[in-house]
């Protein structure tokens, strides 16, 4: 038990070393204040020490689970914490610009309003569909977020309504 | 109503493509951001994960500034001699060919010069373990190794690498998945180089391009990174299926 917590630390240690620049712009441009995202990171390192050996010896991408990481629990927090009349505060997270440079301007216009509907989304909505749009199942999502697959389905429904209804706003 | 159900689908395929983009594009410029560490954040980190003592990030703008360095450097000596110059007329040299043999020197040792390597076949035959049949890149600049390989099942694989300070991103993906690709109103600069048309993205610093994209058969790939137009071709030109 001791060398597996060994192992687990060298292995966290050298990732937070690593990955804690990237971890925390995401965690900063989602809740806009250095200490808050300074939290956001360490909570997901006192989650990694404490899950079973199991799941991280299942993470086969680092990076991409640790800013993934990062990103939920600054989403979480906002959620939990921050905001209360969220749908008056956009989350300025999306930019245009990282849209593909290649696009015909109606795309690139068509884009820019899916961006800003995205800005709008609840915190919550927006986690579940990010990890769906990256191909994840709603199972590795609710393990991932620590909810049940059901939970998964609704926030998954009520984001994607919350989006239709962005829409049909734009349309009239 | 068929009509917005179908609007609908169109959208919603639309956002999850907006989405993929965007948790890219953040990962990407996560990859480049600095160190911003408290000292107080470091100390508990170090205390949770038992951690020795932090190193200070390393910058990502340390060439920049080793480079700015270099030409105050270069700045200070010019205005030596040509005080130096003007103290004394009659001297019998020339300070033309002295400026001349100063220029060549600070261009040679301005330029980062990029020494590329090939990658063992150990890593390619990893990253087709995850992914069969990915194209790989067989050339790397020194220091640079795989941090992380992501896939889809839009067939759409994106490879990263990083010597610890820089970032190259090479992607993959079907041809037939890209949207816009043939806009004839792109303003992108397109370079020929042994019958390959690369599109050059974000050029930049005249000689130094920080991406380029190109097409073989279905597939289009997309190199991005801090390196010399001509070192992202040989990269680019290196490509080869992995475990041919």
């Amino acid at each position: 038990m001791k060398r597996l917590d060994e192992e687990r630390r060298a292995l966290l240690a050298e990732s937070f070393k690593r990955y804690r620049a990237g971890m925390l712009h995401i965690a900063r441009k989602i809740v806009r204040d250095q200490a808050t995202a300074e939290d956001c990171v360490e909570t997901v390192f006192h989650r990694l020490m404490e899950s079973k050996k199991e799941r991280l010896r299942s993470i086969e991408n680092m990076r991409a689970y640790l800013y993934d990481a990062a990103r939920n629990a600054a989403l979480d927090y906002v959620e939990l914490h921050a905001y209360k009349n969220w749908t008056d505060l956009d989350l300025d997270l999306f930019d245009s610009s990282y849209c593909d440079p290649l696009q015909t301007l109606e795309q690139r216009e068509r884009n820019a309003m899916i961006v800003e509907m995205l800005n709008k989304l609840k915190p919550k909505h927006l986690e579940v569909l990010m990890l769906s749009a990256e191909g994840k199942s709603n199972k590795e999502i609710a393990a991932m977020l620590q909810i049940t697959e059901d939970n998964v389905k609704t926030i998954k429904s009520r984001g994607r309504k919350q989006l239709h209804d962005l829409l049909e706003k734009e349309r009239n | 109503m068929r009509n917005d159900d179908k609007l609908w689908r169109e959208w919603e395929a639309d956002v999850d493509r907006v989405l993929r983009s965007q948790i890219e594009g953040l990962y990407r410029e996560a990859d480049e951001a600095e160190d911003t560490s408290s000292p107080e954040f470091l100390e508990r980190m170090n205390e949770l994960l038992g951690m020795e003592e932090q190193e200070r990030p390393k910058r990502t703008h340390r060439r920049k500034h080793a480079k700015v360095a270099k030409v105050a450097g270069v700045a200070a000596l010019f205005a030596l001699l040509i005080g130096v110059s003007q103290m004394n007329p009659n001297a019998d040299w020339s300070f033309g060919k002295l400026f001349e043999k100063v220029y060549d020197e600070f261009t040679l040792s301005a330029s980062d010069e990029t020494v590329l390597t090939k990658v063992g076949p150990d890593v390619n035959n990893q990253i087709a373990k995850q992914f069969p049949d990915v194209y790989v890149l067989t050339v790397l600049p020194e220091g640079y190794e795989l941090v992380s390989k992501e896939g889809d099942t839009f067939r759409r694989i994106l490879l990263v690498y990083s010597d610890g300070d820089g970032t190259i991103t090479f992607e993959q993906r079907q041809a037939n998945d890209i949207v816009g690709q043939d806009n004839e109103n792109s303003s992108a600069d397109t370079i020929s180089v042994n019958g390959v048309t690369y599109q050059i993205v974000n050029g930049q610093d005249g000689n130094r391009s920080s991406g380029l994209i190109w097409k073989v058969a279905d597939m289009e790939f997309t190199i991005l990174g801090p390196f010399a137009q001509e070192d992202l071709i040989t990269m680019a030109e290196s490509v080869e299926r992995a475990g041919k």
